[in-house]
């Protein structure tokens, strides 16, 4: 499989610098190099039928190899990448992705690169989190859009980074030796990180809006807290109607849903799980009873869950396991990946391959992606057009 | 088939000064002894070098004497436990062998622990079937076995004068130190359980004035040293400790947070919220007090993935603010710090060099 992964992957890289080469001998000043004063060209690839198959943007090889996270602008995609010489962020124009790739950050020592990349403001917010010897050493750093020559630690030094999340001018990270949530402006941190929450030793799940964050503790409810700080911790009960617990208490079943997976969009709690809302505890789905519901509430106490899918609970199924939702469109993968507009998921819904929702960004138009992939191949970028516009 | 050949080797003589002096020669000999005076003399900016070589396993301190643990694989595969302890005026010229016990293998060898408090060291160790004890030898050496304090396989040890303690995972033990056939226990559930957490952890035990004190994971608390009643609340939090000591009316202990602070209460408990006496530290932790001052280490940390700290300390009556002591001491922060009247001590690790430090209070 390798040899023969390989050996593809040469061979389009093979063509495709053919194809380059001619075309920057016959284009000339048309060919777009990846200079950020280049206006967006049109892209003759774009399909905006959501039917389409999707569009191969990228195709990783040997000396690109890796796709770690993605996220996408007005005009470009943002991928934390690997390279032999050591990691890296690379950068392209959504119209024409392969002949614009240009390294932004990097390269980086092996174990230094970003987990995570979100677009913030004129920013791109970067996490790195991995273990270095018998220290964590994790750091979320800034660079300025698109070219990102800034690049610069916020906050570093940190043990392990449960997950992070961006707005425009502020950021939310979690770490679990602190069983804290910590709070800061974005992109300086100049006034020091500020304590969000506490009493959060492990994180099972983490999403946020614009207003609140979001997040699972194992065997306790769901927690959210708002943004702005301008109330506590309040623990919701995941019921056929949103409900709430005072903080420390115990939303549990029977109370309501067990959600692992936790998505948040607009003003629409998502989670995914193995049963209805307003099931009996102990019925839902088999045999596997892994998650096999889509559920989401309106984020006000006293909403109304909504079913909106039931995946099939055949002999084959292993159940739903991620879960994002982009502006309404909800991505979540079984045997692969699917899509559909969160109001109409089942007359929506359609299979997009073996994308993975975790490195997965969306603009207005379209869903953007890095595929998983077999052992010893290469990563693709991807992408469709949304089935919700 | 259990029986193990525990080979007591106590030896009682005084080492040749094998020490380096000032100058360190990292040569052959695994082990340099330093004759710099951790009683009257140093610094209290430059920390003085009492070992550096091989790792220890853990070491322990009172006012005059360093006892320091070694284990070694044998050729034959056996594991030797070795404690030797100097005069800290003049380490070099007095370091001795105090202990030697050679166990099977590293399996069958306990945690190695120390502890001195009077005219004893303290340490686990096994019996011939195998079962471990709590040892004591005169700080001067054992000349035949250990005495047997008690049976019992603790994770930590703290002695006084009267007993030795220590936490299981939520309870506190005490032995008197002549001889316990059962500890006397304690039951800490409410410090050692964060709120609506089921894992446990007592983190932090510290001793003073006929009491001891607790920190884990539900916050501060302390029991009467004879442990006959129950625990009284100093400070409930759901904040991870980083560490504890008492000093006349205070109990002062640090929330080891990226914000973190170090606080204090009357040893009574607080009512109300804690005293903050300094604020924007980094996971400060290893707390060590002494009537004037409190000693802490802050964790900052660098992306070359070492665990480098800070040494920061504050006039405990608020005389003047908090300071940075020392910087870039690579502290090697499973193993603890000690304070005596004059000195406080610690074990850094750097380029593979395994040191014990002392600095002038």
């Amino acid at each position: 499989m390798n040899t023969i992964g390989s050996t593809a992957s040469r061979t389009l890289h093979r063509i495709a610098s053919a194809l380059f080469l001619a075309c920057v001998a016959s284009c000339g000043a048309r060919v777009n190099l990846g200079d950020s004063s280049q206006p967006p060209a049109p892209d003759p690839d774009a399909s905006p039928d959501p039917a389409a198959p999707p569009t191969t943007l990228y195709q990783f090889n040997q000396n690109l190899f890796a796709c770690y996270d993605i996220a996408v602008d007005d005009s470009y995609v943002y991928l934390s990448t690997g390279e032999p010489g050591g990691l890296s962020v690379h950068r392209c124009r959504k119209t024409d992705c392969a002949g614009t790739m240009k390294r932004v950050v990097g390269p980086l020592c092996n174990g230094c690169g970003y987990e995570k990349i979100v677009v913030a403001g004129n920013f791109l917010g970067l996490m790195h989190n991995a273990s270095s010897g018998p220290v964590s050493v994790g750091h979320i750093d800034a660079c300025t859009r698109p070219d990102c020559g800034d690049v610069r630690q916020v906050v570093g030094g940190l043990p392990t980074i449960g997950d992070v999340a961006f707005d425009d001018n502020r950021f939310y990270w979690h770490l679990s030796p602190d069983g804290s949530f910590y709070q800061c402006s974005f992109p300086t941190c100049s006034e020091g990180p500020r304590v969000f929450a506490t009493g959060v030793p492990a994180l099972r799940s983490f999403a946020a809006n614009a207003d609140w964050i979001y997040w699972v503790n194992p065997g306790v409810a769901v927690s959210r807290k708002r943004k702005d700080g301008s109330a506590p911790v309040e623990d919701v009960i995941l019921g056929p109607v949103l409900g709430r617990v005072p903080h420390g208490g115990a939303g549990v079943p029977p109370e309501g849903l067990t959600v692992g997976t936790l998505a948040v969009d607009g003003s629409w709690i998502y989670g995914l799980s193995s049963r209805a809302p307003d099931a009996d505890a102990g019925t839902g789905c088999e045999p596997s009873r892994s998650p096999c519901f889509v559920v989401r509430w309106p984020d006000a106490i006293g909403g109304a869950a909504e079913v909106i899918l039931h995946e099939d609970t055949g002999i084959n199924f292993r159940g739903l396991g991620a879960l994002r939702v982009f502006q309404g469109e909800v991505v979540y993968s079984s045997d692969q990946a699917h899509t559909c507009d969160a109001d109409a998921c089942s007359a929506t819904r359609r299979a997009i391959g073996q994308a993975d929702p975790d490195r997965m960004a969306s603009d207005r138009d379209y869903l953007y992606w890095c595929s998983r992939t077999m052992p010893g191949m290469y990563d693709t970028l991807q992408r469709v057009a949304r089935v919700r516009r | 088939m259990h029986a193990m050949p525990n080979l007591l080797l106590t030896l009682l003589f005084a080492l040749a000064a094998f020490g380096c002096g000032d100058s360190v020669n990292l040569g052959d000999n695994p082990e340099h002894w330093f004759d710099g005076d951790a009683v009257r003399g140093g610094s209290t900016t430059v920390p003085i070098t009492m070992y550096e070589g091989l790792s220890p396993a853990t070491y322990a301190v009172d006012d005059s004497t360093l006892f320091v643990t070694f284990v070694e694989g044998q050729p034959s595969g056996f594991v030797a436990v070795t404690v030797k302890s100097c005069d800290l005026a003049s380490c070099a010229s007095t370091v001795r062998i105090v202990s030697q016990q050679t166990y099977p293998s590293a399996s069958a060898m306990p945690t190695p622990l120390l502890a001195v408090a009077g005219s004893e060291f303290f340490f686990q160790s096994r019996d011939s079937m195998g079962a471990q004890y709590i040892g004591a030898c005169p700080k001067s050496g054992c000349a035949s076995a250990p005495r047997q304090v008690g049976f019992a396989s603790a994770p930590s040890l703290v002695a006084t004068d009267d007993a030795i303690y220590w936490c299981s995972s939520s309870s506190i033990n005490r032995c008197p130190r002549e001889w316990c056939d059962m500890p006397t226990q304690r039951s800490l559930d409410a410090i050692a359980h964060a709120p609506g957490q089921s894992a446990t952890k007592l983190s932090f035990l510290f001793v003073a004035d006929g009491y001891a004190y607790i920190a884990g994971p539900g916050g501060v608390a302390r029991v009467k040293g004879d442990l006959a009643a129950d625990p009284d609340w100093i400070y409930p939090s759901e904040l991870p400790m980083g560490g504890i000591a008492a000093r006349g009316d205070w109990v002062y202990f640090s929330v080891a947070a990226l914000t973190g602070q170090l606080l204090r209460c009357p040893v009574s408990g607080c009512v109300g919220d804690a005293e903050v006496m300094v604020s924007g530290q980094r996971w400060p932790s290893w707390l060590a007090v002494d009537d004037a001052t409190l000693y802490w280490f802050n964790f900052t940390g660098d992306d070359r993935g070492e665990s480098l700290v800070t040494l920061g300390a504050v006039a405990v009556d608020g005389s003047s603010g908090p300071r940075t002591v020392l910087s870039k001491v690579p502290l090697m922060t499973n193993r603890p710090i000690f304070m005596n009247a004059h000195h406080l001590y610690w074990m850094d690790a750097s380029d593979g060099h395994t040191k014990i430090r002392a600095l002038a209070k």
